[in-house]
């Protein structure tokens, strides 16, 4: 099933803070790693999450730095600041509460 | 691979129209080779020909026109932001004096007119000729960036340096001449206030009537801002921004020498 647009819209930020929280990643292995954790539901475009990266990174919620990798080639990898990780704890905290109002409204049903 | 011409072309057609700094590009021109390199790479394991890697990578990269629009969005954002950044200690520091200036007038010069009109009108007449500094450094630290974004390095020095002191010296005339007329209007209204009343003996019908005198002084002030202000502040900012540019300039220019003959 596909996910409404607007529905992602509101939760692929905090999403992307989530996957860098557990693991630093460049943004090759960020897709790959989100399509797989979430079993192909969050299936980023490079389109959406480059423009979404550099945004964070503009406010000041993610760094980025360049690491060698492979082959001689350089990577730059996106990890969480201070404020990022503080920023990631609000919105789960709103995310919980989100899905808590949501399920009773529906009827009940546990999405823990 | 990595010099794959179409790879090249598409990146350089998503970035060219970013508005982004030439830096910023060259470095997300870099992260994104090396993202279509491994993506390709991928493919490729999977047994496509290399063509047909490149065409389906850089089909799931994204849509160009739509990639570059998210770009130029998001760094427009980023500018608007860092502008406000930038003019906050200004508007924070002219604003609050301002209104320090108007309520010690309002509260401490004598007159018949009721004290909370004095600090209403004192504090409008304030704050609105402030934001006559502030908006204009607002304005020319967004043009600072927009300027300066896509020039090469030794040309982004001086210009920004010519921008920037011609900000900082705009700011500082529009500020203290625009100060200069609102505070001695505001003075001279107090004080035409006060000889008003020695002549006047029904003091009640000038109190009643003082908003209106309020209104009209400040209406008078406004008028003869412009002139008073701007004309000759805008060539003194011109010939001082220039100054201070060019000795910017020979000094990054003796400097560099100096660096050479060592």
């Amino acid at each position: 099933m596909k996910l409404n647009r607007e529905l992602l819209k509101g939760t692929t930020e905090t999403v992307v803070l989530a996957a860098l929280a557990r693991q630093p990643s460049h943004g090759y292995q960020l897709v790959q790693q989100l399509k797989a954790q979430s079993e192909g539901i969050f299936a980023l475009g490079e389109g959406t999450l480059y423009p979404l990266l550099y945004k964070l990174e503009a406010k000041g919620l993610i760094r980025g730095r360049w690491e060698s990798g492979t082959g001689g080639r350089r990577k730059r990898v996106y990890s969480l600041t201070r404020k990022g990780h503080r920023c990631l704890a609000d919105r789960s905290a709103q995310w919980d509460q989100m899905v808590r109002g949501v399920a009773l409204i529906l009827g009940g049903k546990s999405y823990a | 691979m990595r010099d794959s011409p179409a790879v090249n072309r598409w990146i350089r057609n998503v970035l060219s129209g970013s508005g982004l700094p030439m830096d910023r590009r060259t470095e997300i021109a870099d992260e994104w080779h090396d993202h279509l390199h491994e993506c390709i790479a991928s493919k490729s394991a999977t047994g496509s020909t290399l063509e047909d890697a490149i065409r389906a990578a850089l089909a799931e990269f994204g849509d160009p026109a739509q990639l570059r629009r998210r770009l130029r969005r998001e760094q427009r954002a980023s500018d608007f932001r860092d502008a406000l950044v930038k003019t906050r200690p200004i508007a924070i520091w002219m604003v609050g004096g301002a209104l320090c200036a108007s309520v010690g007038a309002a509260v401490f010069l004598p007159g018949p007119t009721p004290t909370a009109y004095r600090l209403a009108v004192g504090c409008g007449l304030f704050v609105a000729i402030t934001l006559l500094a502030i908006v204009p450094a607002f304005v020319a630290s967004l043009l600072e960036q927009r300027v300066t974004r896509t020039l090469p390095i030794e040309e982004f020095h001086l210009v920004r340096s010519l921008v920037r002191w011609t900000v900082v010296v705009a700011v500082f005339f529009v500020g203290i001449m625009s100060f200069g007329p609102a505070a001695c209007s505001l003075i001279g209204y107090f004080a035409q206030d006060i000889a008003f009343v020695s002549i006047q003996p029904r003091i009640p019908e000038i109190i009643h009537g003082a908003p209106w005198l309020i209104w009209r002084n400040l209406a008078v002030a406004m008028c003869e801002l412009p002139l008073s202000s701007f004309v000759i502040p805008s060539i003194t900012t011109l010939c001082v921004a220039m100054a201070i540019t060019l000795y910017e300039r020979s000094r990054c220019v003796r400097s560099t020498a100096e660096a050479v003959t060592s």
